[in-house]
């Protein structure tokens, strides 16, 4: 028989009006098991409550914003996962708090502040940000879902307007067709210049349909690497993966990319093998002006999302 | 949104939080969109900026925290290599800077060793080291805590002389280190801090070559960086001095006079060897060119002045500057630049002044705000430190306030006669004041003050606007057209033109009398969102961090008490009951104010500051 020291309460009690306020917000996602429910508001509570004890928010407030931003099939266990302290203060700066304004102000833009302190007008993002996250009828910071940190949500709205004002988001432009121009390959080797004047076509249309063979992935850890130059542990981050991992998974791109050209290469140009080698030898060796290009040229195809 | 993978996925994405699926979604939108493609490549170069708490590694310290003997205040910079907080030495009860360093950055034993030999270097102009090491899986570095401001926020408002010397102070601490053999690595403005009274001091020595060491970190800040460190070569002290030069000549923009450019170039020299041999002789060349070119501008002032106040714009680049950065305003400021030009003229002197010009492309904003081409607006509305600074001299006569250019200006607005209680005239003169977080500028009878955002509280009782709507100010800042700004007129939103104030609306309402507070060495200021402690709380309402008696609101004796941890600086405060929120200590154990900490004490007179 359970004793009352042995039982696990959660010691900020999340209300009763708390848990209904999430339940009716997710709407018809209703979790079956509303036990586990309300354990798991009471802990979000007392975490978001722990964390940030000055917000005059209450829970039902709380509660009703978390609700609308998990309609998912296990909104207890998204409960769990997502960044509840952070939703809090999202849903105080949302609601005009002044402590959460306060938290933000203190917390959360400084770090968002260095993250774009490389575009031109770091002030400037850092107001737009404020002024799109916090005026309005809607204020930006409710689309805010908890998934990740705010700093981090916040420095992807703020790298956004920061590309925006150097006036480089054109939202879905065409894949990086200026790069075209600027990467015509200035070749003084003559045997290179006469393998590229008669196999260069064929090359190139190879490899292009090699490119479009590799997975979305594939192509954009590619990209990330060639056209954005970015580093293994840059690449790394981003994936959230070893560096070795990193670089495993860049070199199988490149290695899936070169033997597909090959293999394509070979079937259009009826050569034999040693001949191959040696116009492929030299025509991969400028790969990566050719995966420059083709790269920032090419509308990958899979055009559905 | 468009089409556009949501931001909450991407920063998902790098949180390590997002799901396969949304991976894979996100993975086919990249390969179309290269403009997600780049925000996230681009976001990827600046990870180790990211805290993410949930990340590999210890959770970095909130306030309240302990780590050793030193107990974290608040966070005050993130960077590259870590993060920056304000903390408290138990042992030595003392306030510090605590700079934990990423671990997986550092050689924690050679970071010690770094740690020891600069906590031997004393000098006024750089931040002394106290103390390195290692708790609860982190490594700190324990520094002077200088409250102030950094160097690069400290130049905004300066003109190129005090900037100068601001920055020779900082080169007598590059130098003084350069003669301990020891090189500085990542100079930089944002490593360079001013206290209240000006003093310059140079921090975060030696780090960035402790961090240098391991093949993950970025050394330095490429910006700033020397030719030669950035491919990687061996550095010596002149890396520093060109980083210095750097740093100067971005702080300067375009305003550095020709001698002083032609002295930076040098220092900015690709080889080193081309360069000054050691900082003390390009400090000296500054000098010498600075007490030089002194006599001539003495010389060149009283000219001016003769001439009645001529003003000629600085060729400093665009820079707007904010006046309000605090969530909910909306509003922007630029100083003494605009994207077209603008011809000025100052009511006060009745003189004409030259056209003002942007030397480079203004922000957005300012192009919002001198929207209009051609626009004749009074200087005093759009230059009011050239005007301070220049026309001091013979405030001259005065007359019609016209251009003698042929060109017309605005009639003044109608205001209430008198002056403001700072002696401005009743002019909305531009620019608004700095108003602290949540409150925003606004104008009441003619005059600039600082008003809380949503209950308009300095206007006293709440009244009815015109537009019916009740009581106070609605909840958020309308939208304005245009070029101008929300301001709270009279106790309504208004959309105030920055330079000749709202038209005013009609209003009905029964004015009272501003209310009167306690204590303080000035009247209680409502609005100023600062805790007056035993401040009546129904004069100030929005101002009270906690009402006495009781716990909640709205009972108990209807006085404020102090509240802890709301971070603002009481000043005589008792330092012992709130020992977070006292910006600095006097002899009496009372809390004094200190400037460059962004709130306007009461009394206070700081310039930076109120």
């Amino acid at each position: 028989m359970p004793i009352a020291s042995e039982l696990r309460y959660p010691s900020v009690m999340a209300s009763r009006a708390a848990i209904d306020a999430f339940v009716a917000a997710l709407g018809a996602h209703r979790p079956a098991r509303l036990d586990e429910l309300a354990t798991a508001v009471g802990r979000a509570w007392e975490r978001a409550r722990a964390a940030h004890p000055a917000l005059a928010v209450g829970d039902v407030e709380l509660m009703t914003f978390a609700g609308e931003r998990m309609r998912t099939a296990d909104p207890v266990g998204e409960l769990e996962r997502r960044h509840i302290e952070d939703l809090y203060v999202a849903c105080g700066c949302a609601r005009g708090d002044r402590a959460a304004l306060a938290v933000l102000e203190t917390d959360t833009l400084p770090i968002v502040a260095r993250g774009v302190a490389r575009f031109a007008s770091p002030d400037d993002v850092v107001q737009m940000l404020r002024e799109q996250m916090l005026v309005g009828d809607e204020p930006g910071i409710t689309a805010y879902d908890g998934r990740a940190p705010l700093a981090i949500w916040l420095r992807v709205c703020a790298a956004r307007i920061g590309m925006r004002l150097a006036g480089r988001d054109q939202r879905n432009q065409p894949i990086e067709d200026e790069q075209l121009d600027q990467l015509a390959p200035g070749v003084p080797d003559p045997e290179l210049a006469y393998l590229q004047q008669h196999y260069g076509a064929q090359f190139r249309a190879a490899f292009g349909a090699a490119l479009a063979s590799l997975s979305p992935r594939e192509r954009n850890l590619l990209r990330h690497s060639v056209l954005d130059a970015l580093g293994i542990d840059q690449i790394a981050a981003i994936y959230h993966v070893h560096r070795a991992t990193a670089a495993r998974q860049l070199k199988q791109a490149r290695s899936t990319l070169v033997e597909a050209t090959r293999e394509r290469m070979r079937v259009a140009l009826g050569v034999g093998e040693s001949e191959l080698d040696s116009i492929f030898r030299v025509l991969v060796s400028m790969a990566d002006v050719t995966l420059r290009e083709i790269l920032g040229s090419r509308r990958p195809p899979d055009p559905k999302i | 949104m468009t089409a556009c993978a949501g931001e909450n996925t991407i920063a998902a994405l790098l949180a390590g939080a997002v799901d396969a699926d949304a991976a894979a979604r996100l993975e086919i939108h990249l390969d179309r969109c290269a403009v997600c493609r780049r925000l996230v490549a681009d976001l990827g170069r600046g990870l180790s900026a990211i805290d993410d708490r949930r990340g590999t590694g210890p959770a970095l310290p909130r306030p309240g925290d302990t780590l050793g003997r030193y107990e974290i205040r608040r966070a005050v910079g993130v960077g590259g290599m870590g993060v920056v907080y304000e903390a408290h030495d138990t042992t030595l009860d003392r306030r510090v800077a605590l700079k934990l360093v990423r671990p997986e950055l550092v050689d924690s034993a050679h970071l010690l060793a770094e740690a020891r030999a600069m906590a031997r270097l004393q000098h006024p102009n750089i931040a002394t080291v106290h103390d390195a090491g290692t708790a609860d899986g982190h490594v700190y570095v324990c520094m002077e805590f200088v409250a102030g401001t950094t160097l690069s926020a400290c130049v905004a408002d300066r003109s190129w002389r005090e900037i100068v010397q601001l920055y020779l102070a900082a080169g007598e601490g590059l130098a003084y280190v350069h003669r301990a053999g020891l090189v500085h690595r990542d100079f930089k403005p944002d490593n360079v801090l001013v206290d209240r009274d000006g003093r310059v001091r140079v921090s975060d020595f030696g780090l960035a070559r402790i961090v240098g060491t391991s093949p993950r970190a970025i050394a330095g800040t490429p910006a700033y960086m020397a030719p030669e460190q950035r491919r990687g070569e061996h550095i010596d002290a002149r890396a520093d001095q060109y980083a210095f030069c750097v740093s100067l000549r971005e702080a300067l923009g375009g305003a550095a006079p020709h001698w002083l450019a032609r002295t930076l170039d040098r220092g900015l020299a690709p080889h080193p060897a081309d360069r000054y041999a050691t900082m003390e002789a390009l400090l000296a060349a500054i000098s010498r060119g600075l007490s030089r070119k002194r006599r001539g501008a003495a010389v060149l002032a009283v000219m001016v002045a003769g001439a009645a106040a001529l003003v000629a714009t600085t060729n400093r680049p665009a820079t707007a500057s904010r006046i309000i950065e605090r969530p909910g305003a909306t509003r922007f400021v630029t100083r003494d630049v605009a994207p077209t030009p603008v011809a000025a003229s100052t009511p006060g002197t009745g003189s004409i002044t030259s056209t003002m010009i942007a030397t480079t492309p203004a922000s957005t904003f300012a192009a919002r705000m001198f929207a209009a081409p051609q626009r004749v607006v009074r200087l005093a509305d759009v230059a009011p430190l050239v005007v301070r600074a220049i026309a001091k001299g013979p405030s001259a006569d005065s007359s019609n306030g016209l251009p003698s250019d042929g060109s017309t200006s605005l009639p003044p607005p109608a205001m209430p006669a008198g002056a403001c209680d700072d002696g401005a005239p009743r002019t909305c003169a531009w620019p608004p004041p700095y108003c602290p977080a949540t409150t925003i500028a606004a104008i009441v009878d003619g005059c600039w003050t600082c008003a809380d955002e949503q209950s308009c509280t300095p206007l006293g009782a709440p009244r009815t606007c015109n537009d019916g709507s009740k009581l106070r100010c609605s909840q958020r800042a309308p939208t304005c057209p245009g070029h101008t700004i929300p301001a709270i007129h009279d106790g309504c939103w208004a959309c105030a033109d920055p330079f000749t104030c709202p038209s005013r609306p009609t209003i009905t309402h029964t004015k009272q009398p501003p209310p009167t507070g306690s204590g303080g060495s000035g009247a209680a200021r409502c609005g100023n969102l600062m805790c007056e402690v035993g401040e009546d709380h129904a004069s100030c309402p929005s101002d009270c961090c906690q009402l006495g008696g009781g716990s909640g609101s709205g009972n108990g004796s209807g006085a404020c008490v102090a509240t802890c941890g709301n971070g603002m600086c009481e000043a005589g405060e008792d330092h012992a009951s709130c020992a977070n929120d006292c910006c600095e200590l006097s002899a009496n154990g009372t809390c004094v104010p200190v400037c460059g900490n962004g709130f306007c004490e009461q009394g206070e007179t700081c310039a930076a500051d109120c």
